[in-house]
């Protein structure tokens, strides 16, 4: 076998500028494939992260119902039993409540519809860390007639720290809900869409606002393996029974999902036609080191070597060419993939809003895990596994005597 | 005692719209240790002959029989691994392996046979002495004239200590001093070590070297002269 890779090895360096075209050519095709699978990824990760745990949490529980009609009035009362049944159920970390309701803010010129979040401070910030949100001023408290906004909610309406917000809407089975805050602070969770339009009010404030007291919209949960998500909604489905319906991040953001696999959509067929020009690249190469060396094979042959053992080497040669432009690809783009991993670029001008424009916050980041390395390398050693039949085809339909002729 | 026995031995080729009997009814017996030469026009079918005898070329009908075993009756396998075993071949062309100095081209049949290195290198070294070659073994082809090589090629043919070696012209592309270097080597070495050497030439020098003259005329024996 050594012997076999050696002349393999040698094999593949007597034309040194088309290996080396080819390898460059695998080379570059991983090294892009990597880059861009790993904006790809990071952005998704980004994007997830943002609104899973910053907000929606992997799962939901709410009243069966209210996936499909979120109103004040399909909201459900805060159990200790159902809090205690969902701790209780394996995977899960977190559980917390929330009052989620709509109504129209106003400041005094200006008027916009807001998405009123009634939150308990402590437990929220375990889950989703919302005090590190808060751009400005303090976190609402119990007893506190504030509320913070969203940084760009603030910015239309023109209101700031010490201003007072005014918001109109429907409470819970028709009655009238109003009520003046002032602004206790400024949020960001890094989505434009939710600080557009957010008002963060303490939980009490919030059932006090839409006279839904001692009830909640959504129980929100967080799990410790995101893989684990349909397990537990299955698990939880059972055991909170028909009263309660279980959703998944997936189910609550659909239009997340249906942004990644589009975008997904579009990189690989990117990926694609980059694998296809280098596997014609690579079938081209196989092309030209088998037929030149028709002669060589039939002498091989006529002298002793079974064609079994040629092809074995025919494989050893397109196998080190291949993982040598892997191994190069897959080396050169780890510093530039780790560097934008752990400072992601950020946008700004048009770009930026562009992205925000799309929900997006303006910076890419690019993911760090070895599954997509090992995937796209997987994917080009698959090209060169393919365009290995070639030659072995060939070489078990060798006939010595044309050969010799060749 | 024959180690080559032909009966009846044809080829027709009928791959053009002409059928073409390249070998036409050839019986012939060669003995160990004979130097023999196969001469004749171009197209009289010496080529074809040997690369039935060498198992490269499967006969139309007839028989080859090589010690006792029919060449006819291997499959793919086995005629493979009994040319390595029993046959050694200089080409015309020379045809080392471009990519392994002379010393790896003679090793590399004894690698298929699966010898041991320090066999290998022993009869390498032993080899590369027999033709003349000391101290070259670690060039390339490339680096060697066209008459080293054609050494090599040799040494290559004897490495697997074949019953027979078959050299189809093997001085075709050779200057008169290279070839008569050549001839001396072989000449050396069938005498010293009974090796039977069968070639294919139409080169005078190797014809007055022969022992035995093969002459074919139309893909048939037209004369079998044999010479002390």
């Amino acid at each position: 076998m050594q012997e076999d890779i050696k002349l393999a090895w040698r094999n593949i360096w007597r034309n040194k500028r088309r290996t080396a075209i080819t390898m460059a050519s695998v080379f570059f095709a991983i090294y892009f494939a990597l880059m861009m699978r790993s904006m790809q990824l990071g952005t998704y990760s980004h994007a997830i992260t943002g609104v899973v745990e910053n907000y929606t949490g992997y799962l939901q529980v709410h009243k069966n119902g209210y996936h499909d009609e979120k109103t004040i009035d399909m909201v459900m009362p805060l159990s200790d039993t159902v809090m205690t049944d969902i701790m209780d159920t394996g995977g899960v970390t977190a559980v917390i409540p929330r009052l989620e309701t709509f109504a129209l803010g106003a400041s005094e010129n200006l008027t916009k519809p807001v998405m009123v979040l009634g939150v308990d401070p402590d437990a929220e910030h375990r889950m989703t860390k919302i005090e590190e949100k808060i751009t400005a001023g303090t976190m609402v408290r119990e007893g506190d007639n504030g509320a913070l906004l969203g940084v760009d909610l603030a910015k239309y309406l023109g209101l700031g720290i010490g201003d007072t917000l005014t918001m109109i809407g429907q409470g819970y089975h028709g009655a009238s809900a109003a009520g003046l805050y002032v602004v206790q602070g400024l949020i960001s969770f890094s989505m434009p869409a939710m600080d557009s339009r957010v008002v963060v009010l303490h939980l009490s404030e919030a059932q006090y606002f839409s006279s839904a007291f001692e009830m909640v919209s959504s129980l929100l949960i967080n799990i410790d393996d995101p893989d684990d998500v349909e397990e537990i909604q299955t698990a939880l489905s059972e055991k909170l029974g028909s009263e309660y319906e279980v959703r998944t991040w997936q189910e609550i953001s659909p239009e997340l999902v249906q942004q990644i696999e589009s975008d997904q959509a579009g990189g690989y067929i990117i990926l694609a036609l980059l694998y296809m020009i280098v596997g014609f690249g690579v079938f081209g190469t196989v092309l030209m080191m088998t037929t030149e060396r028709k002669r060589e094979f039939g002498v091989m042959v006529a002298v002793g070597m079974q064609k079994t053992r040629l092809s074995v080497i025919l494989a050893y040669e397109m196998m080190l060419m291949g993982l040598s432009g892997i191994i190069a690809g897959v080396i050169g783009s780890i510093p530039l993939i780790y560097l934008m991993h752990l400072h992601p670029l950020r946008f700004g001008g048009d770009t930026a809003e562009m992205m925000a424009s799309y929900g997006y916050e303006a910076i890419m980041p690019f993911a760090w895990q070895a599954d997509f390395f090992f995937g796209q390398a997987g994917v080009v050693f698959l090209i060169f596994l393919i365009a290995i039949v070639y030659p072995l085809y060939a070489t078990s339909k060798i006939k010595v005597i044309k050969a010799l002729r060749a | 005692m024959s180690i080559i026995k032909i009966e009846n031995l044809s080829r027709t080729y009928t791959e053009t719209e002409v059928e073409v009997k390249a070998v036409n009814n050839v019986s012939l017996n060669i003995d160990e240790g004979e130097f023999t030469a196969i001469v004749g026009p171009s197209g009289s079918g010496k080529t074809t002959l040997l690369n039935m005898i060498g198992g490269l070329d499967a006969p139309t009908s007839g028989t080859i029989s090589i010690n006792g075993s029919s060449l006819g009756e291997l499959g793919g396998r086995e005629l493979i691994d009994f040319r390595l075993r029993n046959i050694g071949f200089v080409f015309q062309a020379y045809n080392l392996i471009p990519v392994l100095t002379a010393s790896e081209n003679i090793e590399f049949i004894m690698h298929l046979q699966g010898r041991s290195k320090a066999e290998r290198k022993s009869r390498t070294d032993e080899l590369l002495s027999a033709v003349g070659l000391d101290g070259r073994g670690n060039s390339r082809p490339a680096q060697l004239s066209g008459g080293q090589q054609q050494r090599v090629a040799v040494a290559r043919a004897l490495a697997s200590k074949p019953r027979f070696i078959l050299a189809d012209e093997p001085t075709a592309n050779l200057d008169s001093k290279s070839t008569t270097k050549l001839l001396e080597i072989m000449e050396e070495l069938n005498k010293k070590e009974n090796i039977t050497f069968i070639f294919s030439t139409h080169d005078q020098r190797v014809v007055n070297k022969a022992r035995r003259v093969v002459t074919l005329e139309d893909g048939k024996i037209v004369s079998d002269e044999t010479r002390k």
